[in-house]
């Protein structure tokens, strides 16, 4: 994310007021397509605004979010993790099978992120110390781990866990959901490690130049590792939120998950490229495909007419953080 | 005297707070949400019947589909709650997650009936209506057992989707009655997802190993164009009856099934009762949602079976031989 | 002499010569395996399961040597199909069902090079990365199609039965004539026509090639459009072959087909690729399926075996990659 600063140039208010506006926009790109989408629901769509929608928004919210964060590190250093998906339902699978069957939800939900941290690992190595290709080599995990939670499940989905699991997802403290706490906390420590550490620094310049990161004495093959490694951990974490949601873990969970997560780090104005974007860019993405799923489910939309409006917003919200961002480079610096 | 002129108070007193309830109803219709986990001509046709059903009971619907993802359907149920919905019908798509979504509506006074896929936990809904899988699938075991008699008979059973109940006991209890006959062999067991395509490519594998094919079982109807497919390249798709004919035995009494068995392609298909299920689950729906109770917490209906022979007489029994 | 093996090894094509390795090893040991497995028919079965994954490759293959990827191959597919079906069917007699033409052809062809077309487009003039395009129209594509037929499954009768089910004398399928056909006139276009000659130059590099006076933009058209159309071609025998247009037809299609085409030894970093190689890994891919199945292996294990020979495939070209230069193959 770049550093919102305000000027000290002495000058009226309106236009100091509108100069933050700027930044923030150069910042959060998507902003202001998240403004209007929400005010456009608010006011055209009945039961959009109302507490009960934003808690149910919000336990939707929770595991895209983690998983989202992961993937964001992954792709700020040029790499990307097709298999957050895949990882996603193996963990589920896991992790909800030790719950039911050691009647220990604690141990459950280690074991769903430690397999997640596992796979997170194993992607860092190959794609750090091995210099595989990052999207051709996580796509043949994907593909491996998928088939290995449905040979483990047997195709059956994993479930009447403990009840404290499914209680825990209900959870709220301070009237938020619990699982949204949790995604926060990690979006928090995610905002910490990526701006106030060396290991931060080191994933932007890994993305932006290789080359220079090596001669700037940073350890490159360390930093790949470690954002693979975060992001499997992530969707293991992530995967265990859905499952303390769902109460269940199925081999087929995260089919659908991975385009949502790709799609909300793109659509927030993180570059596939690299070394451009942020995690508050990730939250505002992961935030506006979760308010067009539920304000579009409230309107009666069909699940095919949502994939279209997806569709669009997809291809429109991201050609306007580009040229937002073509305007900045010409405008502002 | 007087104590009949009690019950004659009592009697009009409760026919005026019934008659009050009932006109507070008709101006204010129970919505009722409908959760699907897919769309297909299979699914079209139990909405169009909850649909003619809750119209006849004057209740309002919200519909929505997951298309075949858990996280989705926990969250437009929630959704469907917070519009306002007292009761849902929902066909799961995974039924373990089926009891949280069933435990959470219930603890928000919602009442939550399953439609055609049983929940993992029958106790955690109001009601359950559905076919009944076991009965379809041994019926259609005891009509192999019947045609192979005590010759040697080789059979490929295509399975659904073994993450759900119909998927999962339409190919056990098959399995169960094959099991006692150690004249039938299973040749190949291939899960399809529900995907004709797999269906296609399982039968022209199985075909290729086994050309002495005899019978085949395709628990539901769309799978059977990808084996009629394969037969008409091997020149094996034959009539009921015909020389060569492999038996082929399939459930639903969907439109393409009943017109399979209208051209005498397949042996037999058992028809669903689509219209009495979705009846039954919008009544124990609306009953509990006004603070009754179902007369059974569950009903699970034998499919009808029909046959080249009897789809005439049959016809009107069957769903989608009506629609045709 | 090291020197003199490496020189030889990067002739012959190290991923090539893997691939075929793998390829008759495979067959070997399902020969072994199942007596039926290398009958005649099941070689024409095998290579007619494999035609849907290569027809589509060959056309993806042009897309990724641009250094591009397209994701939403399943959903042009699908899309394409039934657009082609509402436009050159009729209702059938029965509900569900559409009596086609010999129209549904030429229709889907033009509707999946319009579909390719956009994806190209949309990359052109609204400056995004392939991916981020392909992912969208993969979710707009797939909407559209589910709009149109209501998310119900649709059998169809008549013409389009013919391309996917036909046989040319000797019981080799239609698909398969089309599919080597078709490689055939993808490899001519690579080597001796100019705007495929210019696919390889534009993932070599897109700078250096724009200012050599290469026309990018009709590049990626072209690139995009043939991709479109081989989607729509394999769109054309799937559902020929099984009579019916499911709602979720061709769904992580298009993880098979980039599976193939990476397979296949083309690079997704561009400027090189082959579009033999592509054939082949579609063949070894249902040769693992066809195989698995005839000895009655487990269902499940399918995928895994596949994952690891893609796994296999990439480990092997970064050990390639360390021992011998860049070359750039067709």
């Amino acid at each position: 994310m770049e550093k919102v600063i305000v000027s000290k140039r002495p000058g009226d208010g309106v236009a100091r007021f509108f100069e933050l506006g700027l930044r923030l926009v150069a910042a959060l790109p998507l902003l202001p397509i998240v403004f209007v989408v929400a005010v456009a629901m608010w006011v055209l769509v009945p039961g959009f605004a109302t507490l009960i929608n934003l808690e149910n928004m919000a336990r939707v919210l929770a595991p895209l979010l983690v998983a989202a964060i992961g993937a964001t590190f992954v792709m700020l250093t040029g790499g990307i993790d097709l298999s957050v998906g895949a990882t996603f339902g193996l963990a589920s699978v896991v992790g909800a099978t030790v719950m039911r069957d050691s009647g220990s939800v604690g141990l459950g939900l280690v074991a769903g992120i430690a397999v997640g941290a596992v796979v997170g690992a194993a992607n860092g190595f190959a794609v750090a110390r091995l210099r595989l290709s990052p999207f051709v080599y996580t796509l043949a995990i994907l593909l491996t781990v998928r088939a290995t939670a449905f040979l483990l499940s047997r195709g059956y989905s994993v479930g009447r866990l403990p009840s404290e699991a499914t209680a825990f997802g209900r959870y709220q403290i301070f009237g938020v959901p619990s699982l949204l706490w949790i995604a926060l906390v990690i979006l928090a420590i995610g905002l910490v490690a990526l701006h106030k550490t060396p290991f931060g620094r080191s994933v932007y310049l890994v993305g932006s130049n290789e080359r220079a990161a090596t001669f700037n004495a940073i350890n490159v093959n360390l930093t790949k590792w470690l954002v693979y490694f975060i992001g499997g951990t992530l969707a293991g974490v992530a995967s265990m939120l859905a499952v303390l949601r769902l109460g269940s873990g199925a081999p087929v969970l995260g089919d659908t998950i991975l385009l949502q997560i790709i799609a909300a780090v793109v659509v927030g104005g993180t570059s596939v490229f690299g070394g451009e974007g942020g995690l508050w860019r990730t939250f505002t993405g992961v935030v506006l495909v979760v308010m067009l799923e539920k304000g579009l489910d409230l309107m009666g939309l069909a699940f095919y007419d949502q994939a279209i409006v997806i569709g669009a917003v997809i291809l429109f919200g991201s050609a306007f953080g580009v040229y937002l961002r073509r305007r900045r480079n010409f405008g502002l610096r | 005297m007087k104590m009949k002129s009690g019950i004659c108070a009592v009697s009009a007193l409760a026919m005026a707070i019934f008659a009050g309830a009932y006109q507070a109803a008709a101006q204010e219709p129970v919505v009722i949400g409908v959760s699907f986990d897919k769309m297909e001509s299979f699914r079209e046709g139990e909405f169009n019947a909850i649909k003619a059903a809750a119209a006849a009971k004057g209740a309002k619907i919200i519909f929505q589909n997951a298309q075949e993802d858990a996280q989705r359907q926990a969250s437009q149920i929630e959704s469907m709650i917070a519009q306002g919905a007292k009761a849902i019908i929902a066909i799961p798509w995974d039924i373990e997650a089926a009891v949280n979504d069933a435990n959470n509506a219930r603890s928000a006074g919602v009442a939550y009936v399953t439609l055609d896929q049983a929940p993992a936990d029958l106790k955690a809904v109001d009601f359950h209506v559905g076919g009944d899988p076991c009965a379809d699938g041994t019926a259609a075991g005891e009509f192999f057992a019947k045609a192979a008699g005590d010759k040697p008979y080789k059979l490929l059973e295509l399975q659904g989707g073994l993450s759900n109940d119909n998927g999962i006991r339409r190919s056990k209890c098959l399995d169960e009655v094959l099991a006692k006959h150690s004249n039938i062999v299973i040749v190949a067991q291939v899960p399809t997802d529900w995907k004709p395509e797999k269906a296609l490519v399982g039968t022209e594998n199985a075909l290729q190993a086994h050309p002495d094919l005899n019978a085949i079982y395709s628990p539901w109807n769309i799978g059977l164009q990808g084996v009629f497919s394969v037969l008409e390249k091997a020149g094996k798709l034959k009539k009921v009856g015909e020389r060569g004919h492999i038996d082929i035995v399939s459930i639903d009494g969907a439109p393409t099934g009943c017109q399979a068995v209208r051209d005498g392609l397949i042996d037999m298909d058992l028809a669903t009762p689509v219209g009495d299920m979705a009846a039954a689950a919008v009544d124990a729906a609306l009953a509990v949602a006004t603070g009754g109770k179902p007369a059974a917490p569950t009903a699970f209906l034998p499919g009808t079976p029909y046959t080249p022979a009897d789809v005439a007489t049959q016809a009107p029994k069957v769903w989608g031989c009506a629609a045709g | 002499m090291i020197a003199a093996a490496r020189r030889m090894l990067g002739t012959v094509e190290p991923r090539g010569a893997a691939l075929l390795g793998v390829l008759v090893v495979l067959v070997v040991a399902f020969g072994i395996l199942s007596d039926r497995f290398l009958d005649y028919d099941n070689m024409a079965n095998l290579l007619l399961q494999s035609s849907i994954t290569g027809i589509a490759a060959i056309g993806l293959s042009f897309v990724i040597m641009t250094a591009g990827i397209d994701l939403s191959a399943g959903s042009s597919m699908n899309l394409a199909l039934v657009l082609a079906i509402s436009i050159a069917g009729t209702a059938g007699t029965m509900e569900y069902t559409t009596q086609t033409n010999w129209l549904v052809y030429p229709v889907a062809l033009v509707a999946g090079t319009a579909l390719g077309c956009l994806n190209a487009l949309a990359i052109i003039f609204l400056r995004l990365s392939p991916l981020i395009v392909t992912l969208a129209t993969l979710s707009l594509y797939r909407g559209i199609a589910l709009h149109l037929t209501g998310g119900r499954e649709m059998l169809v009768f008549g013409s389009i039965r013919e391309f996917g089910r036909g046989l040319i004398g000797i019981g080799i399928g239609y698909p398969v004539v089309a599919m080597f056909a078709l490689a055939a006139l993808a490899t001519a276009l690579l080597r001796h026509v100019s705007i495929g000659r210019f696919v390889l130059a534009v993932g070599g590099s897109e700078r250096s090639a724009r200012e050599n006076g290469i026309p990018t933009g009709r590049v990626l058209l072209f690139a995009y459009g043939f991709a479109g159309i081989t989607a729509a071609v394999a769109g054309l025998v799937l559902v020929g072959r099984v009579g019916a247009v499911n709602p979720d037809l061709g769904w992580q299609f298009e993880f098979t087909v980039i599976t193939a085409v990476v397979l296949g030894g083309t690079s997704l970093l561009g400027g090189k690729g082959s579009i033999r190689g592509a054939i082949v890994a579609a063949v070894v891919l249902s040769t693992i399926s066809n195989g698995l199945n005839l000895i009655g292996a487990d269902p499940y294990i399918y995928d895994v075996i596949r994952g690891c020979v893609l796994l296999f495939a990439v480990v092997l070209d970064a050990a390639a990659q360390l021992h011998t230069p860049a070359t750039r193959t067709v």
